[in-house]
């Protein structure tokens, strides 16, 4: 069950992040290309199944502790708070999928409802349970990942289109999100590690690591491209478009890997857990 | 200012914004009862678990198993966000394990069981 929650979980950050990236990109870098519409698309599909299996793998896991049965169950899982922010993700989810179809959306209108809509994952989390402090801190951390990764994905599916303009945008939304990123991170590691022992013993605390060494990776290729690659592509050197794509597609596998491990933190036991009943 | 100045001036502007926070627990653990763990009380009319995290009522388990076996025990009562309450029947002197399984707002279960005494009147 908790293998299964991990599998779909790192499919719905990922798919999550995509599709608001997308919007946020559009808004803060550049219109989306006919294949980033479609990589967006996809995402808003992974995301419907995810979210139908999501609800189902929670529903089998309350059956084991609720009295209820059949309509009765799924009343119950849909009256509780995570169930709540389910219907508005999914909601949501089907707002965004209209915004999607039309032709002309407003990017800045979209742009902030997918932001807010990434506050119903935050709530739904760990972060979510320890309040509303936590909750924002998680919001803020998530939204600058996913312009981040966002802007990444858009520009990688720019072929024809390495403008230095558009590099420069997307540098500055990296370094924004990088400044924001950073702060909420180590926010969450002080709110979920109670003590050093703990990041090197627990398997949270290890996996957390094995983050933060994939985040340090990322926030290096981040800076070799706004400190020589983006520079180099408005100097007009040659094969400075090609080398920033190169980069950039890089970026981009080590923020899936560094996705697929937060989405393992969520399902992780804490290493509270493991003091009390291990 | 160059641009990697400014680059550093940033990040180290905005870490500064966040303070480190509290550790918390991040699941639903027992922070204490009444009857509190291990005591040794007269009959008490009921049991009351405080938990760490805010919890929902409606997927929440508790038990009592006395000195004959099983109690019957009240319904489930939701007196707060992260509190659960049972009312007791009057217990006879002896030694009583409380089970309890819940399930966190973020939908993590978790469980425990601990006991307490009651001694003659």
């Amino acid at each position: 069950m908790t293998a299964a929650l991990a599998v779909f979980g790192c499919f719905d950050l990922l798919a999550s992040v995509v599709l608001a990236g997308g919007f946020l990109s559009a808004a803060l870098v550049t219109a989306p290309s006919p294949v980033g519409r479609r990589v967006s698309r996809v995402a808003t599909l992974v995301l419907g199944v995810v979210l139908i299996v999501e609800f189902a793998l929670i529903v089998v896991r309350m059956s084991a502790f609720g009295t209820s049965k059949g309509v009765g169950l799924l009343s119950d899982v849909l009256a509780t708070r995570w169930g709540e922010l389910w219907v508005i993700r999914v909601l949501g989810l089907a707002l965004l999928v209209v915004a999607l179809r039309a032709p002309h959306p407003r990017s800045q209108i979209w742009s902030g409802i997918a932001a807010v809509w990434l506050m119903a994952r935050s709530l739904q989390g760990h972060a979510g349970a320890h309040g509303a402090m936590s909750a924002v801190m998680d919001w803020i951390h998530v939204v600058a990942v996913a312009a981040w990764f966002g802007s990444l994905t858009q520009y990688a599916s720019l072929s024809d289109d390495l403008s230095a303009r558009t590099a420069v945008r997307v540098r500055r939304v990296a370094t924004t999100a990088v400044a924001l990123v950073v702060p909420t991170g180590v926010y969450a590691a002080f709110l979920h590690v109670p003590n050093i022992e703990q990041l090197f013993r627990s398997a949270y605390g290890k996996t957390l690591l094995a983050k933060i060494g994939f985040a340090t990776v990322l926030v290096g290729l981040g800076a070799a491209n706004h400190f020589r690659h983006v520079p180099a592509l408005i100097g007009g050197e040659e094969d400075a478009a090609r080398t920033l794509h190169r980069a950039v597609a890089l970026e981009l596998v080590v923020g899936a890997v560094i996705l697929l491990l937060s989405a393992l933190l969520g399902v992780l036991p804490m290493p509270h857990d493991m003091a009390t009943t291990g | 200012m160059t641009s990697r100045l400014r680059f550093a001036s940033y990040m180290v502007s905005m870490s500064l914004l966040f303070l480190r926070p509290p550790p918390t627990d991040a699941h639903a653990f027992l922070d204490h009862a009444d009857p509190r763990v291990g005591s040794t009380v007269p009959s008490p009319s009921a049991l009351t678990l405080q938990f760490t995290e805010s919890i929902e009522p409606a997927f929440c388990r508790v038990e009592v198993v006395g000195p004959a076996g099983n109690i019957e025990i009240g319904p489930i009562e939701h007196p707060g966000p992260a509190m659960l309450r049972v009312a007791l029947p009057p217990l006879p002197p002896g030694d009583y394990t409380v089970q309890w399984a819940v399930v966190s707002v973020d939908t993590h279960p978790t469980g425990g069981r601990f006991t307490f005494s009651v001694k003659h009147p």
